[in-house]
């Protein structure tokens, strides 16, 4: 150990990749010539490449070496039977799709169901008496209510995973590219298939290649819902209504929370250019990648027919034209092609020609395409470093990034590993320039603290009122990624008041095992408190400053000093940066 | 300095306030400010009321000639004689509105019918966040067209300029000027489990070591929010009596109408405030004269009447503009209620609103043929058009800056205020 040390920390390790590629990843992690001891580098690391070191953790990797650790990050997949444990609480991640649907069913659709049973009949029933037979029939149907799917387990999970799960880097890498490639559970179609989309189209490709992450995004029912990818159809000869892009009006025909089928839905066709555009200006080339108008409405034309296996009797009809072999509809798992509404003529997309005739796999070609160009490179090269490095990248870190893209071709962890072996990542460490989204706050509270996380609702409701409601943010931009777009009066007020309240034991579902509700009066004085939340909270750091705040703020004579020592800490300047 | 402040600490919890804040203790504040003049005088004050569910618009203020309408809703159409309150000889309002009735034939109540967006979806949510971003059809528009109309106002702007009674931050006041959302004035702040007085401890705390700290950003939005609650808290809340025997309702709605009151009356800069209301989307037994939707409509109704009472001789400054993100379809469903639809009204009080008038469009005969996509009200106003009118003529926001407040449009005012 002290021999590799002296060497300059050179770990070499092999780690395998999703594909099944074995490569190294040679770790030379230069946080000594950033004048940072083991000790701090390890902290730096558990800020930005974990949700935040939990107690005795700074020691623990300083120990086992920091290449070491991000070697064993960067590899995923780490056995973890204590979050296996924590999530059988959630019996949503084990289920498949259309499972999901049969048992969390919204009241509008339960009514419907009994109605057309004929066991409801709402226009002579009572609201009490609707309500108590509706309960009944989930109980005896095994139904659950819709919003438990998003509110208590696509939700809790994350929570969950983050303060709990050892694949630290995983899910960190996971909130990033859910943002990238944001849905919103405020999209009606989405809302039921976002739980399947985070598990199936994001978690699985975040150390993997982007170019497989990219394709199950788009071809994942939550993404064709959300940016309308499902309503754009070539038209049949004589029946054009065409419909351009969302803001032209008319591309929405989706009821609402608890609409019934309109009586007559009028018909429209044509095309929707709303994934195509947020495609390569979003998720791949970037605003200014060098595409046009024109490509815009060539890559839509490519994707019409990229579509979404539907629920229900529609899903049961499908699949049983498929079986007589319908040849005109393509199903894999969820995603649903359907040739007669894709445009077969000719297109020409970023310069490249696509003969007439083609189908489904132009849609893959196109996404190579994307995926290989310098811009996506860039694009993602940028993004990354904002996320991990500083607001404010310097252009030498995204050139080495977009470098590593290129050679590898998208491979994720390669870029990650480039981007923990400069300097400037290492430079960070001192001026700690990030500020922590909110979600980050709180995961990183939970676990300085030692958090028992058993409900996850009152800490969601916290996490809205600082402004990041999880799994709920509709621009498919994402959150911005900087630090003026977290930081508001509002905001500000309320990640205070989280700090102060989760310290003192004031959020209920959360028990926190380094500071515990029942405890003797006075166990601590307010120094002794600064120094054991100190190190909880902001291991190898200054708290002087904070410190004497602290002790001009907390009367000798307060009761429960640890509470409000620790409530300070948490709600301190430096606790809200990473 | 250590010493003496050690000792002050000893003695009086307070006096610590006045030396790390170089301020007043609270008490003292609050007594000096019944007497002293308060810094931001009166301003001119939109209060913008969302209704969240899509209010049918149709049922509120209801064309009750139209043989068209009757027919489409055999159990809901409201006519005369069900009830309605006849208002221009071809529009009658629900009976559950009938406390803002008198507002209306004073001429200060204006009523917009066929409002609604020009982007179609029928997704509650979506039509919402286009309402409030106020771009219809684009949805990474970062900022709301109320954050973005508060930007234009001028440069003595209050750190209370802008608040939201509401639990989270609405997406109309998303953007780069201070805004605030609080649920309840009297506890807007930092707030320790362990009572006021220590609340006011910690909040000078934190506003010292926020003051303090290394971090540009942190020190800047540190200072506005402190601000913030420094101006919320100047007055007593808990003492606060309606002016001209107002008697507010007993709903939610009416308790943060209330607040809205004490803070304009409080005159602590207040220009933009924002509340909402939900419980509108009526798809089940929607009810006649009594049922959800009247019990909705008196809520809303009631609450508005006290509060404009409550305003005394401050209702000068005040405009009151209601929303709701779309209407409900013109035939019943089979549940005794309505689905999402199109069109629907709003209201515009003040006493610069061109009121005593229902204003827009609606169809002569709602017959299929009439209807948008053969089911709805159309839309025959764009929401912006009223939007701009009511906040720009207001709050005095020339009509060279609309597309500043509503990006990419181009329509004109839809004249609805006097002046």
């Amino acid at each position: 150990m002290v021999m590799t040390w002296r060497l300059g920390l050179a770990v070499s390790l092999f780690a395998v990749l999703a594909g099944g590629s074995a490569h190294a990843v040679e770790l030379n992690l230069p946080y000594r010539e950033e004048g940072l001891s083991r000790q701090q580098a390890a902290a730096h690391l558990l800020e930005r490449f974990a949700f935040g070191p939990r107690p005795g953790e700074v020691e623990r990797v300083a120990g086992l070496g920091p290449a070491k650790w991000l070697a064993r990050q960067l590899t995923g997949g780490l056995p973890d039977p204590g979050l296996d444990e924590r999530l059988k609480v959630f019996p949503a991640l084990s289920m498949t799709q259309a499972e999901i649907h049969e048992v969390y069913v919204s009241n509008g659709r339960l009514r419907r169901r009994m109605q057309s049973e004929g066991v409801l009949d709402p226009a002579g029933t009572s609201r009490a008496e609707m309500r108590r037979k509706m309960a009944q029939y989930r109980e005896e149907h095994g139904l659950q209510p819709y919003h438990r799917l998003f509110n208590r387990e696509l939700r809790g999970q994350k929570l969950v995973r983050a303060v709990h799960g050892e694949d630290q880097l995983a899910e960190v890498l996971t909130s990033f590219w859910f943002n990238h490639f944001n849905v919103t559970t405020r999209n009606r179609g989405a809302r039921s298939r976002v739980l399947t989309y985070e598990r199936e189209a994001i978690r699985p490709h975040v150390l993997g290649k982007f170019r497989t992450m990219l394709g199950a995004t788009a071809k994942h029912p939550a993404m064709l819902y959300y940016l309308d990818n499902v309503r754009s159809r070539m038209a049949p000869p004589g029946r054009n209504r065409p419909v351009r892009g969302a803001a032209g009006g008319g591309t929405g025909l989706a009821g609402g929370m608890m609409a019934a089928a309109p009586a007559e839905r009028p018909r429209k066709f044509g095309l929707n250019e709303n994934y195509a555009r947020e495609l390569m200006e979003l998720h791949t080339l970037g605003v200014d990648g060098g595409y046009t108008q024109r490509d815009v409405t060539e890559v839509a034309r490519v994707l019409t027919g990229w579509g979404v296996m539907p629920y229900g009797e529609r899903r049961t009809k499908i699949e049983q034209r498929i079986a007589r072999g319908n040849r005109n509809l393509v199903q894999q798992g969820e995603f649903l092609f359907r040739k007669r509404w894709h445009d077969t003529g000719a297109k020409e997309v970023l310069g490249v020609t696509f003969p007439s005739g083609g189908g489904a796999a132009e849609g893959e070609r196109v996404l190579d395409l994307l995926a290989e160009h310098p811009s996506t490179a860039r694009f993602i090269a940028t993004k990354l470093a904002r996320r991990f490095v500083s607001d404010h990248p310097p252009e030498a870190l995204v050139a080495r990034l977009a470098g590593t893209f290129a050679r590898t071709g998208g491979d994720l962890a390669a870029v990650m590993a480039t981007l923990a072996q400069s300097r400037a990542f290492w430079a960070e460490a001192r001026t700690r320039g990030k500020i922590k989204s909110p979600f980050e706050l709180v995961a990183s509270s939970l676990r300085a603290l030692d958090a028992d996380v058993r409900r996850s609702r009152p800490v969601m409701q916290w996490l809205e009122r600082m402004g990041q409601p999880l799994y709920g943010y509709t621009p498919p931009t994402g959150h911005p990624d900087y630090a003026a777009s977290w930081m508001n009066s509002g905001a500000l007020i309320a990640r205070i008041n989280f700090g102060v309240h989760l310290a003192g034991g004031r959020i209920r579902g959360i028990s926190l095992k380094r500071l515990p509700k029942r405890r003797r009066r006075d166990v601590m004085t307010t120094d002794k408190a600064l120094a054991v939340y100190g190190a909880l909270l902001l291991p190898a750091r200054d708290t002087r400053e904070i410190a004497s705040e602290v002790r001009k703020t907390i009367p000798r004579d307060a009761e429960r000093k640890d509470m409000k020592v620790a409530g300070m800490l948490l709600a301190s300047p430096e606790f809200q940066y990473r | 300095m250590g010493w003496t402040r050690r000792a002050l600490i000893k003695g009086s919890g307070l006096a610590l306030l006045s030396l790390s804040l170089g301020g007043t203790p609270p008490f003292l504040r609050r007594a000096a400010a019944a007497a002293e003049p308060l810094p931001h005088g009166r301003r001119k004050v939109l209060v913008a009321l969302f209704q969240r569910g899509a209010m049918d618009g149709l049922m509120a203020v209801t064309p009750v000639h139209d043989p068209a309408l009757a027919a489409a809703r055999p159990n809901l159409f409201m006519g005369l004689r069900q009830g309605q309150t006849d208002l221009d000889g071809r529009f009658a309002m629900h009976p559950a509105f009938a406390p803002l009735l008198p507002l209306y034939r004073e001429g200060r109540l204006a009523v917009v019918h066929g409002v609604g967006s020009v982007h179609k979806t029928r997704s509650h949510f979506d039509a919402q966040d286009y309402m409030e971003m106020g771009t219809p059809g684009v949805k990474s528009t970062p900022s709301g067209w109320l954050n973005r109309a508060a930007g234009l106002l001028g440069p003595r702007a209050s750190s209370a300029r802008m608040v939201a009674l509401t639990d989270k931050l609405p997406r109309s006041f998303y953007g780069d000027r201070p805004a605030i959302a609080v649920d309840d004035l009297q506890s807007f702040g930092i707030r320790v489990p362990d009572g006021p007085e220590a609340s006011e401890r910690f909040r000078a705390g934190f506003a010292s070591m926020y003051a303090g700290s290394a971090k540009r950003l942190a020190r800047r939005v540190g200072k506005e929010s402190f601000e913030a609650v420094e101006v919320l808290r100047k007055t007593d809340w808990s003492g606060y009596r309606p002016g001209d025997g107002a008697v507010y309702p007993d709903s939610a709605l009416a308790r943060r109408l209330r607040q809205v009151a004490m803070l304009i009356k409080a005159e602590v800069g207040l220009e933009v405030a924002f509340t909402d209301a939900g419980g509108w989307d009526t798809h089940v037994r929607q009810g006649t004269a009594a049922g959800s939707f009247a019990d909705r409509a008196a809520e809303l109704s009631g609450a508005l009447a006290a509060f404009w009472t409550d305003l005394g001789p401050y209702q000068d400054d005040v405009t009151v503009l209601t929303m709701t993100e779309f209407g409900r379809t013109v035939e019943q469903n089979g549940s005794l209620g309505t689905d999402h639809g199109r069109g629907s009204c709003l209201f515009v009080l003040g006493n610069e609103v061109d009121g005593g008038r229902v204003h827009g469009t609606v169809p002569e005969r709602l017959v299929k043929d009439a209807l948008e996509d053969g089911r709805d009200l159309p839309v025959t106003t764009d929401f912006r058009s009223v939007f701009a009118e009511v906040a720009g003529k207001h709050l005095g926001i020339p009509r060279s800056h609309d597309g500043l407040v509503f990006p990419g449009w181009e329509g004109q005012r839809r004249r609805l205020m006097k002046t």
